[in-house]
């Protein structure tokens, strides 16, 4: 199973006078947690994000970047949100998908340099949050496994997507408050159904990582909703747990049933939280 | 001997039993009703997935009603494989065992082969005392009664006083079938068409 870890990240993103933030190359997997924090730094009211030079995208950078983009709404009345297209059509097919197409939330729009692309088969759940019980209900219990089984991924697929959502989301909730962001996504590259979990849940300023060993050594201890993903119920599917909370990252790939944890340098101002299971 | 049970539909809760809030919830309210009404069927059906920690609660909850000494039966009905995965993985936690329908088949979930093997017995015999039991399976009485004590506790025997007895106290125990069973609310097809879905 290849791992979105591995991938070369060429981010270059920058903040400019103006308001323009550049997406960079690649907003995806573990490497855009590192733009998530560029992401959702404050910017003047009219803020851009150009995607032209953006080459690989998947539900994690997209999490990211419709929390930066409500964040910046939510700053006031007058704020608005752009996004340039990328360049590639099928990135931008695939970005258009996961950003929920042309359902993006009023005060954001494309820019409209590139024609509107053919719908993707690999958005399964577009990124956006949470906002009542029912809405995550009704995503986990009914839209999630409908989709998954309609792009034909099988319903043991359907089903460990279905708890992990459930879970994180409910972590989300209970800890994170406000709206989780949520997005799945069939990533043809890795060939993994990305189940992705964002949370502006706060840490503590001096998180040197042990917030999130605390919480992974919670679940190895079978509290938590995370515990049950620890073991391989599922026979046959093969996935990877992954938690990143301030300066601390942790894995858990089924196959192993071991946790792994690290510090990093950058915090992230989040709780991410994902399932990628192998198809 | 007719048994007429109550129903906890958990489907009633979602497709998704993730987490032990909700298990801690569903179990107190099945607990509740297996109290109150003494014979219980826990059905699954519509449920897409429920976790360990889900799992974990409920049967804790359960157990709790189950080891009270009175009378109760509890059986499980509607589970898909994935469930009953997890369910058979939290029962063997617990050192716990249930009475599960299976292809219009009473089988044991979580617990012993031995143990398996006396519900079998038990079964076929409907109602008998420990001694007619421990003769057909060829046991000591002490051996016997461990393994009865194990069938009380998932909920899967009956016992009475065996009004019978002459000297001290005896008990009779009953193991329903799958026949005997019916529905105490609404159309007793339903836990027919319950089980076959």
């Amino acid at each position: 199973m290849q791992d979105t870890q591995d991938e070369d990240a060429e981010d270059d993103e920058a903040s400019t006078p103006t308001g323009v933030r550049h997406l960079g190359r690649v907003l995806r997997g573990q490497k855009s947690l590192g733009a998530a924090a560029g992401l959702l730094r404050p910017a003047s009211p009219q803020l851009t994000f150009d995607g032209r030079a953006l080459r690989q995208v998947d539900a994690f950078g997209a999490v990211f970047l419709r929390a930066a983009v409500d964040v910046h709404l939510a700053r006031g009345p007058a704020h608005s949100v752009s996004l340039i297209e990328p360049e590639d059509p099928a990135v931008f097919g695939t970005l258009h998908d996961l950003m929920g197409g042309l359902a993006l939330p009023s005060r954001c729009s494309w820019a409209g340099l590139e024609p509107t692309p053919r719908r993707s088969d690999q958005v399964v759940v577009p990124a956006g949050p949470l906002v009542t019980q029912k809405d995550l209900d009704a995503v986990v219990d009914f839209a999630l496994p409908a989709a998954l089984s309609a792009l034909g991924h099988g319903q043991r697929v359907a089903r460990v997507a279905q708890e992990a959502a459930a879970v994180l989301l409910d972590n989300a909730i209970v800890h994170g408050g406000g709206s989780p962001m949520f997005c799945t996504h069939f990533d043809a590259a890795t060939c993994n159904v990305q189940v992705v979990v964002f949370d502006r849940g706060g840490f503590p300023s001096d998180d040197d990582g042990s917030a999130l060993r605390d919480v992974v050594a919670r679940i190895r201890d079978g509290d938590g909703g995370l515990s049950g993903l620890s073991d391989q119920r599922y026979k046959g599917v093969m996935y990877i747990l992954r938690l990143s909370w301030g300066r601390g990252r942790a894995s858990y790939p089924v196959r192993d049933r071991r946790w792994r944890s690290s510090s990093v340098r950058e915090a992230l101002p989040a709780f991410v939280g994902s399932i990628e299971i192998n198809r | 001997m007719s048994l007429k049970l109550a129903r906890y539909d958990l489907g009633q809760l979602g497709k998704t039993l993730a987490t032990r809030t909700k298990g801690r919830e569903a179990g107190n309210e099945a607990a509740g009703r297996l109290a109150d009404e003494g014979r219980l069927l826990l059905n699954f059906h519509g449920v897409d997935v429920a976790s360990p920690p889900f799992l974990d609660e409920l049967v804790r909850a359960l157990r709790a009603v189950l080891t009270t000494g009175e009378q109760r039966w509890l059986l499980v009905a509607g589970a898909n494989e994935d469930v009953e995965e997890s369910l058979q993985m939290v029962l063997e936690r617990q050192k716990m065992a249930l009475v599960v329908m299976k292809d219009e088949q009473m089988e044991l979930l979580g617990g012993s082969s031995q143990l398996t093997e006396t519900l079998v017995a038990a079964q076929k015999m409907e109602s008998f005392t420990a001694p007619e039991l421990a003769e057909h399976l060829q046991l000591k009485l002490p051996a016997l009664h461990q393994r009865l004590n194990a069938l009380l506790e998932a909920g899967a025997l009956a016992r009475v006083d065996d009004p019978t007895s002459t000297r001290g106290r005896r008990h009779k125990y009953h193991a329903p079938s799958k026949d005997e069973v019916t529905e105490v609310a609404g159309d007793p097809g339903k836990l027919r068409t319950v089980m076959q879905t």
